[in-house]
C-alpha cells in the first residue's frame, strides 16, 4: 500500500492541535506540563495527540531521571518528505516517457 | 505571545517542487497530464489499491474528482480539483488513501519554454487547510483560483 505507507504522518499532520504542539516543540524539547500550558485543550488530550504524533515518528520521547521530554523527530518529517519527493519523481518520469512515445515517428 | 493563535496552523513540511521538460507546446502536455492520466500514471506503485488498481481519473473542472477504480468497480478518492485553467495549470488537494482532513495541495503548472514546455510540481504542506478549512472552502477556492490564475497567467503559451 504505497500511498498508505506514510498515512500515520499525514494523518498526525491532519490535526491543528497536533501542528501547534509540533510548532512549540521547533523551539526544543518540552515537558507535557509546558506543552499543555497555554494551549485550549486540556492536559490528558495533550498527552494522546503526543502519543498519536511519537507512534508516526514525528515526535521523540526522551526521559531525564524522572521527567519526559518531546522534541521534533527530522527524520520523521524527513521521512514524509523523500516520500513526497519519490513519489512525484516517478510519477513526472512516466508522464515525460508517455509524451515522449508519441513523438516517435 | 500570539503562537497560541498564530501557531495553530503554522507547522508545515517544506513544499515539495518538481519540475520536467516535455517536448510538445503546454495544451498537449496540459492534456496528456490530466485527461490522459490513466495510460501513464504508475498505478502498480503509486495507488491505493495497488494490484487491484485498475484506472485513474481526473474530473476536467474546478469541484471535479480526482480518483482511482478498482477491479471491483469501487472508486477511492484522492483530491478535488481546486483550479482549473487550461493550459497554464491546475490544482488540487490530495489525500490519497486518508480522510479530506488531511489533505495538502498539489499545484501543476505548464509553461511554455525552448524545446517544448516545463511542467512544474509544487505539493505544499496544511498552512492553507486543515480541518478548519471546510466550512470556508468556497471563499478559499474563489482566492486560491484567482492567485493560480495571477501567478500562471503571464506563462500562458506564446503561440
Amino acid at each position: 500500500m504505497a500511498y498508505r505507507k506514510n498515512a500515520a504522518q499525514f494523518d498526525a499532520l491532519g490535526d491543528g492541535a497536533r501542528r501547534e504542539i509540533l510548532e512549540k516543540l521547533r523551539a526544543g524539547p518540552r515537558a507535557v506540563g509546558e506543552i499543555a500550558a497555554g494551549m485550549t485543550i486540556s492536559r490528558p488530550a495533550v498527552s494522546q495527540h503526543l502519543k498519536v504524533l511519537k507512534e508516526s515518528g514525528l515526535v521523540a520521547e526522551t526521559r531525564a531521571g524522572t521527567r519526559h521530554y518531546f522534541s521534533v523527530a527530522p527524520e520523521g518529517i524527513g521521512e514524509l518528505r523523500a516520500y513526497l519527493d519519490g513519489l512525484w519523481g516517478d510519477a513526472l518520469i512516466a508522464f515525460a516517457r508517455h509524451v515522449a512515445q508519441e513523438q516517435e515517428p | 505571545m500570539t503562537a497560541k493563535t498564530a501557531g495553530v496552523a503554522a507547522f508545515q513540511v517544506p513544499p515539495v517542487e518538481k519540475s520536467i521538460l516535455v517536448p510538445c507546446d503546454p495544451a498537449r502536455a496540459f492534456q496528456a497530464f490530466t485527461a490522459e492520466i490513466a495510460a501513464w500514471w504508475p498505478l502498480k506503485t503509486h495507488s491505493v489499491g495497488q494490484d487491484r488498481a485498475q484506472t485513474v481519473c481526473i474530473e476536467p473542472r474546478v469541484g471535479g474528482r480526482v480518483f482511482e477504480t478498482a477491479d471491483d468497480g469501487s472508486t477511492c478518492d484522492w483530491g478535488r480539483i481546486l483550479a482549473w485553467s487550461p493550459p497554464s495549470g491546475f490544482s488540487m488537494t490530495w489525500h490519497p488513501g486518508r480522510t479530506p482532513g488531511t489533505e495538502q495541495v498539489v499545484e501543476l503548472s505548464f509553461i511554455s519554454e525552448a524545446g517544448g514546455t516545463r511542467v512544474r510540481l509544487v505539493h505544499r504542506g496544511w498552512e492553507a487547510l486543515g480541518e478548519k478549512a471546510q466550512p470556508t472552502r468556497d471563499s478559499y477556492d474563489n482566492g486560491w483560483d484567482a492567485v493560480f490564475v495571477q501567478r500562471f497567467g503571464a506563462y500562458l503559451q506564446r503561440g
